[in-house]
């Protein structure tokens, strides 16, 4: 039934602009601004990237905040349990210089100043080591990864680009190198280079690009036949053009997602090939060495042991929990 | 399917002629001698040794010597125990490594897929929560960290297992354990992803709305669809059980091969290296080939495709 009080005189036309209706509204969010925002929404990996950002920070400044350096040798004060000033009183916190029996060895030893986190066998200050450690090992990691990225990317895009029989040869070859375990080549190639920094970045790279090579080659051989590259080939862009243009830019996610999983994969195998005796050598330190002395007299002094394996849980717990929020950000249906 | 086995069969020999001509590179390419006591020895002792472990012939001659007797299960002389072929010494080790390796494969598999399930089925409650930290620590936390302080803990502080050494049932715990912290995590996640894909398929809501019990949706539709895809995974497991086998067998002072290959570096014992690597080499080759097999079996695409 008909409302007698609305009259066609209550209604209005409604006013029509034809610049609003083309307005866009929200600011349009291009898909690099879409995957930071992903990343910062997701708690996991902004926490990660936080931790990672102070451990890099401490591994610079870390080694120079006391006065002693990374070799400095003195017996009389070997294997000091940790010591922080402000902290000595509170005594449930291990910061007390006082050993597992009760002994306050600083006061044993009539020793001046404080270790923060105690010294080793050869009485070096394990903070100082601990922090140079952790920059060794970032180090190796970051390079390793770099080389990786740059071979294995190469490789695959020259592959899936030019395709064909160059393709087929370059994955034989590669099928072959992913079929020997990398731990052997790894082992073998320090024992042949003799440890240090620059043969265990060399192993790790030998065996490690293969996968990303795989990676990209699978992502440009999808990329090859999509309709925008047709379309750029056809206006004449050149090959060059094409891979700067197109391929890079859009395979850059899964380069991001590899790398940011070679990286904890590649520190893990440092610390594991120095705690096999294979790793970096004396005087320098890296987070595995100092886990491999401080095994060694785990059962008198825990501390030693202890403070460079929380910091590499530390760390790869933070880069795995970055490289998932990376994998989730890029790829939002592919939660893990 | 048989012309895709073959395929992968040649792979996997041409794979390990690599890797034995490689390794066999390497060794000649070592710096040291390999007797204990060189400093003290003379000149024509170490002439007489060389002639006994055929040294001092030329390169290839060595190499196919070596190739030869290795397809009569010969690696070769030990040159740190005396007397002692690589083979029985390996033979020795062999199922003890073998057998810590699938006790860590089992107790990993087990737990990882309880983690999976309740997690994939109780998501987003307290109890995924707990096992998705679980599996992330299970992933970042090196195996051999995990080892020294449960040994720590368990062995030394409260004294609950022993130390190290193999004589009982009690001695795999620790060992096993910590090797399977990485089997547990990587295990656990998959299974999680899976359940919640397969718990949001339409046939669950099929097998629902027939009037099943939850129980029964879970066990007889959900479990067993999810566990498909886990097979995949287990191949680069089998790895990492590998490579954490030579850390935990350190830590734990356990006789098996990955002990064995730690201290022959240190020794320099060339027909040792050799001999662990080309054994460590074939089981994972061999694991590797399995894998690629059930993957055609189970993936018709995979098989179709000629593998590439």
């Amino acid at each position: 039934m008909a409302n007698p009080n609305i009259t066609e005189t209550s209604f209005r036309p409604a006013h029509m602009d034809p610049a609003a209706n083309e307005k866009i509204s929200r600011p349009s969010l291009s898909f690099g601004k879409d995957v930071m925002r992903r990343l910062i929404n997701n708690k996991g990996a902004l926490i990660g990237a936080i931790i990672i950002a102070l451990l890099i920070l401490m591994a610079i400044i870390g080694p120079h905040m006391n006065k002693y350096g990374i070799d400095d040798q003195d017996l009389t004060r070997a294997n000091m349990p940790p010591k922080i000033g402000v902290l000595s009183n509170i005594h449930w916190l291990p910061f007390d210089g006082v050993d597992k029996n009760g002994i306050d060895q600083y006061k044993a030893k009539n020793v001046k100043g404080n270790f923060w986190m105690g010294t080793d066998n050869f009485g070096r200050d394990q903070w100082t080591r601990i922090w140079s450690g952790t920059r060794i090992s970032l180090f190796i990691a970051l390079v390793a990864a770099l080389i990786d990225l740059i071979i294995g990317v190469s490789y695959g895009g020259i592959s899936a680009y030019y395709g064909g029989r160059v393709d087929n040869i370059m994955q034989r070859i590669i099928e072959v190198i992913m079929g020997i375990p990398n731990l052997v080549v790894i082992i073998l190639a320090i024992i042949v280079l003799k440890p240090g920094i620059a043969s265990i970045i060399i192993a790790m790279v030998l065996t490690g690009w293969t996968s990303m090579a795989r990676i990209v080659r699978g992502q440009v051989l999808k990329l090859k036949n999509a309709e925008y590259v047709l379309a750029s080939r056809t206006l004449g862009a050149s090959n060059s053009r094409l891979i700067t243009k197109h391929l890079i830019p859009n395979t850059m996610g899964q380069i991001i997602i590899t790398t940011m999983f070679t990286i904890p994969n590649a520190i893990f195998f440092e610390a594991f090939l120095s705690f096999i005796g294979l790793g970096i050598k004396a005087p320098n330190a890296s987070l595995g060495s100092l886990i491999n002395d401080g095994f060694a007299a785990m059962q008198s002094f825990p501390f030693q042991v202890l403070y460079p394996s929380i910091i590499i849980c530390i760390l790869l717990i933070s880069f795995n929990m970055l490289g998932d929020g990376f994998r989730d950000a890029f790829d939002p249906k592919q939660r893990r | 399917m048989i012309r895709y086995t073959f395929e992968r069969l040649c792979y996997m020999v041409v794979t390990f002629f690599v890797i034995v001509t490689l390794t066999f590179l390497s060794m000649q390419l070592l710096p040291g001698t390999p007797y204990r006591n060189a400093a003290k020895m003379t000149k024509e002792q170490i002439a007489v040794l060389n002639e006994t472990y055929g040294l001092n012939q030329p390169v290839p001659i060595q190499f196919v010597k070596y190739i030869t007797n290795m397809f009569h299960g010969n690696l070769g002389y030990s040159f740190q125990y005396d007397g002692r072929s690589v083979t029985q010494i390996l033979s020795e080790k062999f199922p003890i490594s073998i057998e810590l390796g699938i006790e860590a494969i089992i107790i990993g598999v087990v737990i990882g897929l309880l983690l999976g399930i309740i997690a994939g089925i109780k998501r987003n409650t307290i109890w995924d929560y707990t096992s998705m930290i679980i599996a992330v620590l299970g992933i970042s936390i090196p195996s051999f960290i995990f080892a020294a302080l449960l040994q720590y803990w368990f062995a030394v502080k409260y004294q609950i297992f022993p130390v190290a050494y193999w004589d009982g049932p009690i001695n795999r715990i620790l060992p096993a354990f910590s090797l399977s912290t990485i089997v547990i995590a990587t295990v656990g996640r998959f299974m999680r992803t899976e359940m919640v894909e397969v718990l949001q398929s339409d046939y669950i809501t099929t097998a629902e709305a027939k009037g099943l019990t939850t129980m029964q949706v879970i066990f007889k539709h959900s479990i067993r669809n999810a566990l498909i895809p886990v097979i995949t995974i287990l191949g680069p497991l089998f790895v990492n059980i590998i490579t954490g086998s030579l850390v935990i067998e350190k830590i734990f002072a356990i006789p098996g091969i990955g002990e064995q290959f730690v201290t022959s570096i240190y020794t320099n014992d060339y027909p040792m290296i050799m001999g662990t690597t080309i054994i460590y080499s074939s089981m994972f080759i061999f694991i590797v080939f399995i894998v690629d097999v059930l993957y055609g079996v189970i993936d018709p695409r995979i098989r179709l495709a000629g593998g590439k």
